[in-house]
């Protein structure tokens, strides 16, 4: 490979995406817009979450119950139906809860009073929470009893358990893993559509040379979108590095490489850019979106489909950058991270080698 | 010719040349089914097994009893024990393990005066699992402590809970229903942008314009041939639903298919809007993908709508996305009728009116 003419190659590519003024725009706009909606919005934990209560016992206890319902973050409480399934299926609320006539007079004469609980099932997401809450709940509300053990419970890292520093971590290696990826199959597509492969193919230059260039100057596009994606989200959400940066910065061009030869590879398939961006746009950001471990663990995922999971870059990238702003262990707890990517960027260049050399084949 | 004769010719018309390209139709068929079964399989809110280290500093009996309470539940497994804090502590950063639980060396005499404490040590990263991990352990507790304590002066007040519509707290039936909904407006507006741009770069738009048909007719032609090939689409997806997943579909189906072809016919027109919009695919593509990304995160379809906060919450009304998310849950999983559906599906209405009304104006000044 001769560096004179990827660097050739890669100006050459610099200057048509600059041309495109449309295209610099929304390169810069989406993921900005993305970031901030993504961000601000995705949230996991419900708080408030609608619980009808039917009070059918309506003494000091059952009110002190509700009561303790209403208080906590968790829970608000809505006004019952008669037939606590009801407000379920009405969808008005998530959870019903009946308190028997008698249960103060059971509790009083040392039996066990059961509650009737219905949560909506439907709502996976959030029905353990419900349930954990209110055993909670009930638990806390035994009168007079003090527990044999209790725990002092320590959340690490992230105390006060903010929600944005887990989303706002993960979003930040989504929209880098969703649209660079966009831009590069593109280019390598047009190419071939405008038939202006051709002078490549005439001139010295080879498919090795040919892919880096491109690499290269999307590596330059890419980048500048990371600083300003990362710039927005340290001052909106104030993230603030945890630990030793340097696995971050170490890591993020591998990131954007393996996102933006990703690209390349689709678009060395496909011969048109419809074809390209169908690939590589919602294929490729549902994948980002949904097996990177962003929202929910990638633990979970069983066998085989976690495989899928293993060549998404975003699964790599978002440990790296939740360890940078939230857990802050550094080095010994992502080192596999780079090396990770580094594979995954030749598997892709090997890919898209492989397709354009066969083009190559009149020299 | 009659009116619609005319708009049948133009419609069969139009359904032969989608039908044609073949890499459209296996655009519109491979992906959707594919990715329900991936995302149906792959896509687990839960936390189960979460990996726990243990300190057990007493290393009794009646210690490895409580570690037994924490690890016999589906909630934690043991991955390791430590000599100490500190090494626990290097686990849970190292992301080994994220949950710790530590026994001091004073467990067995503190539990005989009735006041033995154990900490907790939960990975807050993921803010949402610690949240469902603190629960657990606090339950786990609760329910060891009951096995030991003798009978409290008074009885206790126990829950008895079922979870209705999903008594098995099947994943697949939360996220179904939403990757549905994402899916058919995704490939439904992408198809239908790409497929109107493409008349427009083969300029056969012109030759449109030579018949005597209509304007409304021409946009007509092109909604309606989609839309009936994305409820053959929805069908296909129900059945992979149904086979894979079990997926219950207890509320009327013919109502459901009805409403689904009511947004089915606003994610088509949508694209016929950004057709307009954009002059070419890529640029249709670049900007259906931007529209559609955000419609799929604040529509519920991924994470629950109460999650979010109030003010996303009645961002996401205007989310078509939403409203037929809800509809389908609600049809399907919990069985609801229209008496209960009615404001989701009247928002539905109102979205696709509307998108068939600009988009349709829009496409109309394009043929004039």
């Amino acid at each position: 490979m001769n560096p004179g003419r990827v660097w050739t190659q890669a100006r050459k590519e610099w200057t048509l995406f600059r041309r495109d003024r449309l295209t610099v725009a929304l390169a810069f706009v989406l993921p900005l817009a993305t970031l901030l909606i993504f961000g601000l919005a995705i949230r996991l934990e419900a708080k408030n979450v609608a619980v009808a209560v039917q009070d059918l016992d309506r003494t000091p206890f059952s009110r002190a119950y509700v009561a303790g319902l209403g208080e906590s973050i968790t829970f608000a409480v809505v006004r019952p139906s008669a037939d606590p399934l009801a407000a379920l299926h009405a969808g008005r609320a998530k959870a019903s809860v009946v308190i028997p006539p008698g249960t103060e007079r059971l509790l009083r004469r040392g039996y066990d009073a059961p509650i009737g609980v219905y949560i909506d099932g439907t709502d996976v997401v959030n029905a353990e929470l419900i349930r954990n809450g209110l055993e909670g709940l009930a638990a806390a509300s035994v009168p007079g009893r003090r527990p044999p053990v209790s725990a002092d419970v320590r959340v690490w890292f992230n105390p006060g358990r903010k929600e944005s520093l887990f989303i706002v971590t993960g979003v930040i290696a989504i929209v880098l893993g969703v649209f660079p990826p966009l831009l590069s199959a593109i280019a390598m597509v047009r190419d071939k559509e405008e038939g202006t492969i051709v002078t490549a193919y005439a001139s010295r230059l080879t498919a090795a040379e040919f892919i880096a260039g491109k690499a290269l100057a999307y590596l330059g596009v890419a980048t500048a979108e990371w600083c300003a994606v990362v710039a927005v989200a340290m001052l909106v959400w104030r993230l603030g590095f945890a630990g030793d940066p340097t696995p971050l910065l170490v890591t993020t061009p591998f990131y954007l490489l393996a996102a933006i030869m990703l690209g390349l590879f689709v678009g060395s398939r496909v011969s048109t850019q419809a074809a390209a961006v169908q690939g590589v746009g919602p294929v490729n950001a549902m994948l980002t979106i949904l097996l990177s471990g962003f929202m929910y663990p990638v633990s979970n995922i069983p066998w085989p489909l976690s495989l899928i999971s293993y060549v998404v870059p975003a699964h790599y990238y978002i440990e790296v950058t939740r360890d940078a702003y939230v857990r802050g262990t550094g080095w010994p707890g992502v080192w596999y991270a780079p090396l990770a990517l580094a594979a995954l960027i030749l598997l892709f260049f090997a890919g898209a080698w492989q397709s354009m050399r066969r083009m190559q084949l009149s020299r | 010719m009659s009116r619609f004769g005319r708009l049948g010719v133009l419609i069969r018309k139009e359904f032969e040349r989608v039908l044609r390209d073949r890499t459209l139709v296996a655009f519109l068929i491979v992906p959707p089914a594919l990715q329900l079964l991936i995302f149906g399989y792959a896509l687990r809110p839960q936390a189960e097994y979460i990996p726990l280290g243990v300190v057990d500093e007493m290393k009794t009996g009646r210690s490895r009893d409580l570690v037994s309470a924490f690890t016999q539940s589906r909630a934690f497994a043991l991955h390791g024990s430590y000599a100490d804090a500190g090494g626990l502590a290097d686990g849970v950063r190292r992301g080994d393990v994220s949950a710790g639980l530590v026994i001091p060396p004073t467990y067995e005499r503190d539990l005989q005066q009735g006041r033995a404490r154990v900490q907790v040590l939960v990975d807050g990263v993921n803010s949402y699992n610690a949240g469902l991990a603190q629960g657990y352990a606090a339950l786990i507790l609760a329910n060891y402590d009951r096995t030991l304590a003798p009978a409290p002066a008074g009885g206790a007040p126990t829950n008895v809970i079922s979870f209705a519509y999903n008594p098995g707290l099947i994943s697949a039936w939360f996220f179904v229903p939403g990757v549905i909904g994402t899916l058919l407006m995704i490939v439904g507006s992408l198809a239908s942008a790409v497929n109107a741009i493409r008349e427009k770069a083969e300029g056969t738009l012109e030759q449109l314009l030579m018949t005597p048909a209509a304007a409304w007719e021409v946009t007509l032609s092109k909604i309606v041939p989609l839309s009936i090939l994305f409820l053959g689409v929805l069908v296909l997806v129900l059945t992979v639903a149904r086979l894979a997943f079990a997926l219950p579909m207890r509320g009327s189906l013919p109502l459901y298919f009805a409403i689904a072809a009511v947004y089915i016919v606003g994610g088509v027109s949508l694209g016929l809007l950004l057709s307009t919009l954009a002059r070419t695919r890529v640029q249709a593509i670049l900007m259906g993908l931007f529209i559609n990304l955000p419609l799929m995160m604040l529509s519920g379809a991924l994470a629950p709508v109460e999650s979010m906060p109030p003010f996303w919450q009645a961002v996401s009304l205007f989310d078509p996305l939403r409203h037929f998310a809800q509809v389908t849950r609600g049809l399907l999983i919990r069985g609801a009728g229209l008496d209960v559906l009615w404001p989701n599906v009247l928002a539905l209405a109102a979205f696709s009116a509307l998108l068939i009304v600009v988009s349709s104006a829009r496409y109309r000044s394009q043929l004039s």
